[in-house]
């Protein structure tokens, strides 16, 4: 077990910590003393107004001594580097059958577009094709897929952090419609990005688009099935709440989901950063690449500090 | 004679409350707030949301006014576009987790959002609540639909979000706070003895009394004289008259169930605050002060 006694950091926190404990058994004696005088007051039919105020004296005590005191408020940076990661390790299995519901999608769309060519026309939208189509002549004058001036990177970066968000953010949501509608955007964009991979290897410019999605792609998928994976922690507290009521598994659920989509967030912003400065710029391949790979162990760093602030706070983190 | 209730039925009320027993097995009664001051809330919010957007629109066109040149222009509209879009999702968390759950649209409709066990709101569940806006306010097609019929339907009130994140909104009631402090002068009874008749008689002859006037005259005769019988034996009769007799009995027991020796509870009509709950308040005042 961990823990164990904190080092003593400051003598007048634990001077405060010492006193608590008996403020705590004032405090409850008269909370419970006003509590019964508010039954009382009812069962004697007192005036309203009395009534009304002792009812405020009683939750301002009852909030004051049942509010979840787990822990200590924890800074932001321990939230964003341990508490949300762990989430996601937590509900692996949430994100595994997220990434499923987009990868297998993905493939039968790549596998579509490369068997039968003539199908883009039909299901692509137009500008995708034609940028296809002039994919390998910017190829032979060394410009990238959406690549922007400069003065522009910064705009759009902003506007595909936001979009992203919008889009993890349906995905979470969807789980209260009991996982249905997170699927069906976990899937729509599967197969959109399938395809759209498909068309251009069909113009024999796969490396060229996968150089522009190389430097953020990681981290941004990523990111959608960590949402999805929210998501379906939602649907799931509705579908197969175990031995909770609907109600209490929701709540629950919501409180780990939420914090999935902490690290949601942080992913996207970073993806976001790396998309409009790197990505869309004419910096050369292997850089984007070379970003590409620390990207992923960024991530997997990410995750490990997830996954020791969980086998530390719970012997057995598997069964979540 | 069926023994009355003890809890008489409250008249109906169409506010809608929600009882949160406390450790004490003490109900805490909050009132919820309804689909028009959460919509009305709701409308006050967006506006600013709004008025900030259109704010940043022109603060950006102003960047570009001036000429800083194209390089910080993209920087400002860059900017703005990330503050519109913290604005948008951020504004109603953040004012919730930060202001004992009310955004500036719900403190001047006077409402607030709490957990469902009546603490105040937790950061994580005003985020929960507050990113499942986009399914009851921004459903594609059906804006707010979901949303109202949700509140409008759900026993508590509650929409997607309030689900998912356990929350409720309620109406903050104006308190007198001052309540505790002030003494009220209690007019002090006299002391004359307990009383002599049990609370069911007691309550039988004041309902009688208090209908006397309504009742047929013959039959008004023929109870007063039935319950005088019944009552002589226990408390001599100094007068002929049974109505006399009943009253100056009625006039006395209410004196004495006014001295400290009335222990007993009696069932005040609703609204009207008894003999029992005005002692009870006055000496409570002062603990009450402390808490």
């Amino acid at each position: 077990m961990g823990g164990g006694v904190a080092p003593v950091e400051d003598v007048a926190q634990l001077r405060e910590d010492l006193q608590a404990p008996i403020q705590f058994v004032v405090q409850v004696q008269i909370e419970e003393r006003v509590a019964a005088d508010l039954a009382r007051a009812r069962t004697y039919g007192v005036e309203r107004q009395v009534i009304e105020y002792l009812e405020r004296v009683v939750s301002a005590g009852h909030n004051a001594l049942y509010r979840a005191r787990g822990r200590r408020r924890a800074s932001l940076a321990r939230y964003l580097v341990q508490d949300f990661p762990a989430a996601v390790v937590q509900s692996w299995r949430h994100v595994l059958a997220a990434f499923l519901l987009f990868t297998v999608p993905a493939a039968v769309g790549y596998g579509l577009i490369r068997g039968r060519p003539e199908l883009a026309d039909d299901v692509l939208p137009p500008v995708m094709v034609s940028r296809a189509e002039q994919a390998a002549e910017h190829e032979a004058r060394g410009i990238g897929y959406a690549q922007s001036p400069n003065e522009e990177l910064p705009v759009i970066a902003s506007a595909i952090i936001s979009n992203n968000i919008g889009v993890a953010f349906w995905a979470f949501v969807g789980g209260m419609l009991a996982g249905t509608l997170t699927a069906l955007v976990l899937v729509s964009n599967g197969v959109s990005l399938g395809m759209g991979f498909g068309l251009f290897v069909n113009y024999h410019a796969g490396a060229y688009l996968a150089t522009f999605v190389a430097g953020h792609g990681v981290l941004e998928l990523t990111a959608i099935f960590i949402a999805g994976g929210a998501g379906f922690r939602l649907a799931g507290a509705l579908v197969a709440p175990g031995d909770l009521a609907r109600r209490d598994a929701l709540v629950l659920e919501g409180r780990i989901a939420a914090r999935m989509i902490g690290a949601v967030v942080s992913l996207l912003a970073l993806a976001g950063t790396i998309e409009g400065l790197l990505s869309a710029s004419d910096a050369p391949a292997a850089l984007k690449y070379a970003v590409s790979a620390a990207t992923v162990a960024l991530l997997a760093l990410y995750l490990r500090s997830g996954w020791t602030y969980l086998t530390r706070i719970k012997p057995a983190p598997s069964r979540a | 004679m069926n023994a009355p209730a003890r809890d008489p039925a409250p008249p109906s009320e169409l506010r809608q409350q929600l009882d949160i027993e406390t450790p004490e097995h003490v109900a805490v009664r909050l009132e919820l707030a309804g689909v028009g001051s959460r919509a009305a809330a709701a409308l006050v919010d967006t506006m600013i949301v709004f008025t900030v957007l259109v704010g940043l629109q022109f603060a950006a066109g102003a960047a570009g006014l001036w000429h800083v040149g194209a390089a910080l222009e993209g920087w400002v509209l860059a900017l703005v576009i990330l503050l519109s879009f913290l604005m948008f999702f951020g504004y109603f968390a953040a004012f919730e987790a930060l202001n004992g759950g009310r955004t500036p649209g719900k403190q001047v409709l006077g409402i607030r959002v709490v957990m469902e066990t009546g603490h105040a709101v937790t950061p994580t569940a005003a985020t929960v609540r507050n990113l499942v806006r986009l399914l009851d306010c921004y459903f594609p097609l059906l804006p707010l639909l979901p949303g109202l019929v949700m509140i409008f339907l759900h026993r508590r009130n509650q929409r997607f979000g309030d689900l998912a994140a356990g929350t409720v909104v309620v109406r903050d009631r104006p308190v007198d706070w001052a309540l505790g402090l002030a003494p009220v002068a209690v007019e002090e009874p006299l002391e004359t003895g307990p009383p002599d008749l049990t609370d069911d008689e007691f309550r039988l002859l004041d309902q009688f009394l208090a209908r006397a006037g309504q009742l047929d005259p013959a039959l008004q005769v023929r109870m007063a004289t039935e319950l005088a019988r019944r009552f002589q034996d226990r408390i001599p009769r100094r007068t002929v008259d049974a109505d006399a007799y009943l009253i100056t009995l009625h006039a006395e027991e209410q004196r004495k169930r006014r001295s400290r020796f009335a222990t007993r509870v009696q069932t005040g009509a609703a609204g009207r605050t008894t003999v029992t709950a005005e002692r009870f308040v006055a000496g409570k005042r002062d603990a009450w002060a402390v808490a």
